[in-house]
């Protein structure tokens, strides 16, 4: 366990993985698309590589405790807990756990880690290295949520920006979106990725967002698979806007994966080895 | 993942490798295996949960560190406490292979179960704090008084809010159906009271506060009267209060409540006319040896209701003659009545005796008559009561009493015996029929004095009927002369008091009753005495009229005051009942089925009921709370003191033999201290005295609760219910300082049950 020595060596790692991963955005953006914007985002403003043993880094992160309302408005059956049987840290890697257990009412548990108030960011490179859980009715995800500027301001107005959407039936395949006024809920804004010969349960993706003013690019490893930009979308871009915060999360059922059935097996892990956020290096 | 990222360079140098060889021929070179895992623990069970992040890879060995290995891609096992360095080999198709290695450290905490000493290093203890006590486990400061011990302590540091403390979760339930109390070491040097509260929830909880000296560590005993069983316990420092500062505990331990402490005797009489022989004083004075030897010993068994008294005496026969015996001379001598009878009670290792009481004439031994006790004894070393009935004709006789165990019998048996009394008989002297005085003793004078005081006390026998005679020669105060009787009085109750009334002319008094101590308060009513005798009766609330104010208690008394004017005063037949209400009473209906009478206790008043509170305890009707109506029945113990209440005889010639029986009712109410219960009991009564069956309802004594809690019980009536049943309420401390007990009934019903 030589923490500290390896930790540094994940920096320098880190510098050449973005020079591979840009050097390969500028090559092959000549040969797609020549309107396409693609920025330097390289100077880290924020990581967690999860290598402290224990309860996540209290400075990065908050928990959403409960059932929220109306199951966080998705119908979802998961108790979120902050107990170490549901997060916890530990060999390098956040484990986020979803039981099947009767808790407070309900027959889930999981959790939902969030950066609100302690890390919020206009634009950047978010990404994060993630081995997902498989079943019916298993549902994760790493997303932003714009600021709500104190809560006068609600959703979609504020944005939302879906890094990674999975449902653990479908293990080759995951999706990006956007919500905002007028392209919320079913009826946002939206691509998938579906791996060829591979899985997400089985082995660690990256999944990562570049955004700047008036576009996100969607990338799974190192390919970029969509751009949305203001003509995408039917309604008010509010991405240009101000800060978002990142959510990690597992969610059990609901609206979109529906309920797990007698083959999900539980309980499941969601595993992610690295959350990091770069800016413009001007 | 650290593999992985560590080697990340040769990756690097890999890709670079892949680019220039890219377009040689594909041999099958395979990524790189790397070997990972992560796992969750479950630290109250030890179980690992293994998940496996190795990448390229496709087989797996995985060597457990117990011995134990596996080939599973994420296995799952449980370890006992200890550390386990685990190696994962992680193989691709072609052979080629890493591992990645992990130790792991299980420690899986003890539970905290009583006894809780604090120096088990396995054991999480597992404190909450709330409202601003800081806790932590340290070594004892201060070997000294009961925990002169060197080891690791509990210290509580108060900061000076009410109801702030300390919380432990037990792992293993405090059971209370045996053993009732725990027993701590407590340090403080300041004088402080320690609230113990046992939960299962924060509502069904029960509490017992104790007293610290203040002196370093003291052993501390919480006594508890629940059976349940209880997960959490809490520690109060100064309760309410808001004493701050540093306080330690340690060694909490279950043990068995230790048993109630015997009731001291509270009077003794060894003149003819009101013997009673308690022991509360030693008479070894008084007694005569004859070839017997006489101690004042203690109780051998002061723990069963039969006697709880601390002192009896204790008689060994010398085995010189089947006449051993020993004698108690009287100043005067023994007057008795139609009915009046002794009764003793004794205690043996051994059954099947009589006792013997022979009244003798001192000096004169040829004048004498002996009384043999109705009945041989059955019980072996358990206290029972004999009884040995005189004959009015036997009166003014005798002065000398003589006790023989086991007369012509030559043995040398020990036998404690106790509260060796005489009963005044009930019968008036001549005449005619039994008269009822109700709450008082004596009312028809027929036994003289006995019972009446002040300075008016002159009992005078005219054909055969005894009556008190008064006259007045100076008008003064109406107290200067007077005649009371002392009795228990509810107070605001109310109550009638019925007498014969007569004098040499025309003339006034004053009647009623009051405080027989300061502040003196009564309900007294002028009456008009004429030279013809007159039953008065008066309706008396227990109010003073002029302050408006209740009074009562033991001390009360019913009160003839005739100083103010001049004349003869005769009173005889007085007598005093509790007024029930006007209403309900007649027919002996009731509630369909109900055999008790104000069991609801809404007359106000606690007509139905009969009180024992010679004790000290106190009963009182108050409208302080009620489930449902506007009164209840409140039963109140302090240090030392207890009182009985009875629904007595109840249901008579209407509750049958051997025939279920349902008895409910609701109480709520407060423990104080250490030492005090609340009980119930059941009694199948018979005609003449005694029981057939007798039952303490749930087994022991009932747990109060903050709220109303209803209580019901069926039961079997015993095999002989001619005197009826009888529901009796108690409550009782033992001397034990701080004690306190109060309970409120309501809602008492006795039924057959459905």
């Amino acid at each position: 366990m030589h923490k500290l020595n390896i930790h540094t060596m994940r920096i320098r790692a880190i510098a050449i993985t973005s020079f591979l991963l840009v050097s390969f955005f500028v090559i092959s953006s000549c040969s797609t698309d020549e309107t396409q914007r693609v920025t330097n985002f390289t100077k880290l403003t924020m990581f967690d590589e999860f290598d402290t043993d224990g309860a996540p880094n209290s400075e990065i992160w908050n928990y959403n405790i409960g059932t929220g309302q109306n199951g966080w408005g998705n119908n979802e059956l998961q108790y979120y807990t902050d107990r170490t049987e549901n997060v916890t840290v530990q060999n390098g890697v956040l484990i986020i756990t979803a039981k099947k257990e009767d808790f407070n009412g309900s027959s889930y548990t999981s959790a939902r880690l969030l950066t609100r108030g302690k890390f919020e960011q206009t634009y950047g490179r978010f990404e994060a290295r993630i081995r997902l859980p498989y079943g019916k009715g298993i549902w994760p995800a790493f997303w932003l949520l714009g600021d709500d500027s104190g809560g006068t301001e609600v959703w979609p107005q504020i944005g939302e920006i879906d890094i990674m959407e999975y449902v653990g039936d479908k293990p080759n395949s995951m999706f990006g979106t956007v919500h905002g006024p007028g392209y919320s809920g079913g009826e946002s804004v939206s691509k998938s990725f579906v791996l060829q010969n591979d899985r997400f349960d089985t082995g660690f993706h990256i999944f990562g967002i570049e955004w700047g003013p008036d576009y996100i690019n969607y990338y799974v490893d190192d390919v970029l698979y969509n751009q949305i930009t203001p003509e995408d979308v039917p309604g008010e871009w509010v991405f240009n806007r101000g800060p978002f915060y990142i959510i990690i999360n597992m969610a059990v059922g609901g609206a979109l994966p529906g309920a797990p059935n007698a083959e999900t097996q539980f309980p499941q892990t969601m595993l992610v080895d690295y959350v990091r956020v770069y800016e413009r290096n001007n | 993942m650290k593999k992985l990222m560590s080697t990340f360079k040769y990756i690097s140098i890999l890709i670079v490798a892949l680019a220039f060889v890219g377009c040689e021929e594909d041999d099958a070179v395979l990524p790189k295996v790397e070997a990972g895992f992560t796992y969750t623990l479950n630290v109250n069970t030890g179980t690992v949960t293994f998940i496996n992040i190795s990448e390229n890879a496709n087989a797996y060995e995985w060597d457990l560190g117990d011995g134990t290995s596996s080939t599973l891609i994420n296995p799952v096992k449980t370890y006992a406490n200890g550390t386990y360095t685990i190696v994962l080999k992680a193989k691709n198709v072609a052979g080629a292979f890493d591992t990645f290695e992990d130790t792991i450290t299980i420690a899986i905490p003890e539970v905290v179960a009583f006894p809780i000493t604090f120096d088990n290093a396995d054991v999480d203890y597992g404190a909450t704090v709330f409202n601003g006590t800081a806790f932590q486990i340290v070594d004892n400061p201060a070997l000294s008084g009961s925990n002169a011990t060197a080891s690791k302590v509990g210290e509580i540091t108060n900061s000076g809010a009410a109801f702030e403390g300390v919380a432990f979760e037990l792992g293993e339930d405090l059971d209370l159906s045996t053993d009732k109390s725990v027993k701590m070491n407590f340090w403080s040097d300041i004088p402080i009271s320690i609230l113990l509260k046992l939960e299962i929830t924060e509502s069904d909880a029960v509490e017992t506060t104790v007293s610290h000296g203040g002196t370093g560590w003291e052993e501390l005993l919480f006594s508890f009267s629940s059976s349940k069983s209880y997960p959490k316990i809490v520690i109060f420092v100064d309760g309410p209060g808001t004493t701050s500062g540093k306080f330690y505990i340690d060694d909490l331990t279950q043990v068995e409540t230790p048993p109630l402490p015997c009731i001291a005797e509270t009077m003794q009489s060894l003149n003819a006319a009101d013997f009673n022989l308690t022991f509360m004083a030693d008479p070894s004075a008084s007694v005569i040896e004859d070839n017997t030897t006489f101690e004042y010993a203690d109780n051998p068994d002061a723990l069963t209701d039969a006697n709880k008294s601390c002192k009896v005496g204790k008689v060994t026969n010398s085995n010189q003659n089947p006449w051993d015996n020993m004698q108690i001379d009287l100043a005067d001598k023994l007057t008795f009545t139609s009915g009046s009878n002794f009764t003793m009670k004794v205690y043996a290792p051994q059954a099947g005796y009589k006792v013997t009481l022979k009244l003798e004439e001192k000096g004169n031994a040829g004048n004498a008559k002996e009384f043999p006790s109705t009945e041989a004894t059955t019980k072996t070393n358990e206290w029972e009561e004999l009884t040995f009935p005189v004959e009015a004709t036997d009166s003014n006789k005798y002065d000398k009493i003589v006790i023989f165990f086991d007369l012509q019998t030559q043995n040398g048996n020990t036998y404690f015996f106790d509260d060796l009394k005489l009963n005044a008989g009930t019968g008036g002297g001549g005449g005619g029929g039994a008269f009822d005085d109700g709450l008082l003793t004596n009312g028809d004078f027929e036994d003289g004095s006995t019972a009446w005081i002040g300075n008016a006390v002159d009992v005078q026998t005219e054909g055969g009927n005894s009556f008190n005679f008064a006259n007045v020669m100076t008008a003064g105060n109406p107290f200067d002369v007077n005649l009371s009787q002392v009795v228990p009085i509810t107070p605001g109750a109310t109550y009638a008091l019925s007498f014969e009334a007569s004098s040499d002319g025309n003339r006034t008094m004053l009647a009623g009753i009051g405080l027989n101590q300061d502040p003196w308060s009564n309900n007294v009513s002028e009456v008009n005495l004429t030279s013809t005798p007159q039953t008065f009766t008066l309706e008396l609330k227990a109010t003073d009229p002029a302050s408006s104010t209740d009074f009562g208690g033991a001390n009360s008394r019913v009160i003839f005051d005739m100083g103010a004017a001049t004349g003869v005063v005769v009173i005889d037949n007085v007598s005093l009942f509790l007024k029930t209400g006007t209403g309900g009473g007649g027919g002996g209906g009731g509630a369909e089925g109900e055999f008790t009478t104000n069991g609801d206790f809404e007359t106000g008043d606690t007509s139905g009921y009969t009180i024992f509170d010679a004790n000290g305890g106190v009963f009182t009707v108050t409208n302080e709370e009620s489930n449902g109506g506007s009164f209840s029945g409140k039963l109140t113990s302090g240090e030392g003191t207890e009182v009985v209440v009875k629904q007595a005889n109840i249901g008579i010639g209407t509750v049958t033999p051997n025939t279920e029986v349902t008895i409910t009712f609701d109480m709520k109410g407060t423990l104080m201290g250490a030492g005090g219960v609340i009980f119930v009991e059941f009694f199948s009564e018979l005609a003449s005295e005694g029981v057939s069956k007798a039952e303490i309802l749930s087994g022991g004594p009932l747990a109060p609760t903050a709220e109303w809690q209803s209580f019901s019980f069926t039961t079997t009536t015993g095999n002989d219910v001619s005197g009826g049943v009888t529901v009796q309420l108690k409550t009782a401390c033992g001397p034990v300082s701080g004690c306190g007990v109060e309970a409120y009934f309501d809602n008492v019903s006795v039924k057959f049950a459905n």
